[in-house]
């Protein structure tokens, strides 16, 4: 009997509770429309809003540039001004070396991407000032890049204004944006920098070799570029040691150490070429992508030239010899390893001494 | 009773010293109001993120009954070349300065009253025209101003102006955070209406500071870490946010001691030889205070 006494107790108490917190909630001065998305939440379906800017954990929903809206109409402040075409798709697709969508939609939390008005109030007198109103965000967020790269922050850019008819069909219409498309951008085959290095002052760059052989993406090197980059004639190449060096060294700080000559020379320099590190490469190494061999976290692990230190499953009943580009005849196939590659030297040429005498390779070759 | 009428003495011939010794700023006119509330508004001035757009200069027009021209006439920035002060038909102007640091985001900075908690102004006003308001507002009476114009020797950022092209009835001229038109029924300032960037944001003055500091806090590249207006001249409610050197942007370098006790000096030093008219209209007047007080005590 008291077991369930104090059950009911309990219970009663925490219903009465439960009926108080509820009701104190739904009676406090703010408006149900700024927690909930619909206007009857229920205990089942509370049809909460994200709350923003409490987790930055960044966009989680990924899409590309195509899936996201091409062309956005700004208009929810519009009085003076009229309503801002965006060309939102360009954007983003621009957008893509220098922080893709986080550039813009910055604190967004875990799920879908919002929109600014989402989090930022069109009211002037907010309870949280540190967070930009509407019209704030907005020009904060376009203008702190416009105003670096074209140095143009007079209205009209964006904005038709509400009294000027002529201006209404440049700006203002939709349909003029619409399949907008930013110029491919060109990649440079190599770059050859004149430094103020003195006595090495020449660095050549290939740029072709980075983005295609040794296996980069665009951003693993263009992270935080701006329209500047390109547009802007007025930006001068940073002076600064660190700066220049900095995208370098990301990958070849352990190269370089205190190796100037790493990248600097006297002259235009040369590709890289494998055989330059002592080990040309041949038939099936030669068609391989640097990281097959050297790991995929582009720091480039160097390798010996022992088989196994790659092929590490390889024994004598399984390997292929075919691979090595000779097809051993069925006599030779059946042969261990060690009879013709000495010590298992297998990046030595093999020798036939062994058993026939006079007989060299590859001069005469077991299979073809 | 006699101890409650020696204190009235005391006060009352404390008066008459103060009017004869030249008026002593903040007894002269007790009736003024000055009011340093605790949550009184201010502005935070990022210079940052303003664009020198203009468009406050605009608004500030436009509130205070100055013809504003076109609002297109703000976009030529042909006006930076110079370093424009606040006019008698300008409360408020926006200055350019490169920052050699950075050299494609120059500094756009906008220059009005600071509106400080300890007014030199208010002090320097003989006729007590000057008030600060419970917003925080440091405004002045036309009605009572006599066109000394100590004001705008006292004032240590030179803002209020006079209109010196009028032969009839000059009037001092200075921004009044909007008291009029828009602050005093609880309003935002035009400018801040306007400024498309929110460089400025208007809000209890303690507020600001929590949020300039943490800006400051967050981007500490950004900015100098230094909140000019929250101790100069003993704080002011214009808050100024920037990312190079406040003397290199003309801001005045100025000691935390709020700057009336120099205007009194000032005063001191022109009124120790003479009597103006108005030290002795209140000295009569506190005479007559003083007869007046007595007959009430009595009557008690
Ligand atoms: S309106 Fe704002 S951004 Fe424009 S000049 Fe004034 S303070 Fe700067």
């Amino acid at each position: 009997m008291k077991p369930l006494l104090i059950i009911t107790f309990i219970t009663l108490v925490s219903a009465s509770l439960w009926g108080q917190t509820t009701k104190h909630h739904a009676s406090m001065p703010i408006k149900c429309s700024k927690c909930h998305t619909c206007n009857n939440p229920t205990y089942l379906d509370p049809c909460l809003k994200v709350c923003p800017d409490f987790k930055r954990a960044g966009v989680s929903v990924r899409h590309t540039a195509d899936e996201a809206p091409e062309i956005i109409k700004i208009d929810t402040l519009a009085n003076v001004y009229q309503a801002s075409i965006f060309t939102h798709k360009l954007h983003a697709e621009m957008s893509a070396m220098s922080g893709g969508c986080s550039l813009c939609h910055h604190h967004n939390p875990p799920g879908p991407i919002l929109q600014c008005s989402d989090c930022h109030q069109a009211k002037i007198l907010r309870d949280d000032l540190t967070k930009p109103g509407l019209k704030g965000a907005y020009h904060q967020q376009c203008l702190n890049c416009h105003k670096s790269w074209s140095h143009a922050n007079n209205c009209e850019v964006c904005h038709a204004r509400q009294t000027d008819a002529e201006q209404t069909a440049s700006t203002a219409d939709k349909e003029a944006f619409k399949g907008k498309e930013h110029p491919e951008v060109t990649e440079p085959e190599k770059k050859v920098y004149q430094t103020g290095f003195e006595s090495l002052p020449v660095v050549t760059f290939y740029h072709d070799d980075h983005a295609h052989r040794f296996g980069y993406e665009c951003v693993d090197c263009h992270k935080n570029e701006s329209c500047r980059r390109c547009h802007d004639t007025l930006a001068k190449p940073s002076e600064f040691k660190e700066d220049v060096h900095e995208p370098c060294m990301a990958c070849h700080a352990e190269a370089v150490e205190n190796k100037c000559t790493v990248c600097h020379a006297k002259t235009e320099q040369g590709r890289f070429e494998h055989a330059n590190v002592g080990w040309p490469l041949e038939s099936y190494h030669q068609t391989l992508h640097c990281q097959s061999c050297h790991g995929v976290d582009k720091t480039f692990n160097k390798l010996n030239s022992n088989c196994k230190s790659c092929h590490k499953d390889w024994t004598p009943d399984n390997f292929n010899h075919t691979v090595t580009g000779l097809r051993l005849d069925e006599v030779h196939a059946s042969f261990d390893c060690k009879l013709c590659h000495e010590n298992r030297a297998f990046s030595e040429n093999a020798s036939c001494s062994n058993c026939h005498e006079g007989y060299t390779y590859p001069a005469q070759k077991p299979g073809n | 009773m006699g101890k409650q009428s020696r204190r009235d003495f005391l006060k009352t011939s404390g008066l008459i010293g103060a009017g004869l010794s030249g008026l002593s700023s903040k007894k002269a006119h007790s009736g003024v109001k000055k009011i340093i509330a605790d949550d009184r508004m201010g502005v935070l001035v990022d210079t940052t993120l303003c664009i020198g757009c203009r468009r406050c200069e605009y608004a500030c027009k436009g509130a205070h009954d100055i013809d504003p021209g076109r609002i297109e006439q703000y976009d030529d920035r042909s006006v930076f070349k110079e370093m424009r002060r606040p006019q008698y038909n300008a409360y408020t102007v926006v200055n350019e300065y490169t920052d050699p640091e950075n050299p494609d985001n120059p500094s756009n900075v906008k220059v009005q009253c600071m509106h400080c908690d300890h007014p030199a102004c208010l002090s320097a006003c003989i006729v007590g025209a000057f008030s600060k308001e419970e917003n925080g507002a440091v405004i002045w009476d036309e009605g009572k101003c006599i066109g000394c114009r100590y004001c705008m020797i006292a004032c240590p950022f030179q803002i209020p102006q006079f209109e010196y092209h009028k032969a009839l009835e000059p009037e001092i001229r200075k921004c009044d955070l909007c008291w009029e038109s828009r602050t005093k029924d609880g309003g935002v300032p035009a400018c801040v209406e306007i400024c498309p960037m929110e460089a400025l944001v208007y809000g209890k003055r303690y507020e600001l500071l929590q949020l300039a500091h943490e800006r400051i806090e967050k981007n500490p590249e950004r900015y100098l870490d230094h909140v000019y207006g929250e101790n100069e001249v003993g704080g002011t409610s214009w808050l100024y946010l920037a990312a190079q050197d406040f003397t290199k942007l003309d801001f005045p370098q100025l000691s935390d001691e709020p700057a009336p006790g120099a205007s009194e000096k000032l005063q001191h030093a022109i009124f120790s030889y003479f009597i103006p008219p108005a030290s002795l209209f209140a000295l009569l007047g506190g005479i007559m205070w003083i007869n007046r007080k007595q007959n009430t005590t009595e009557e008690e």
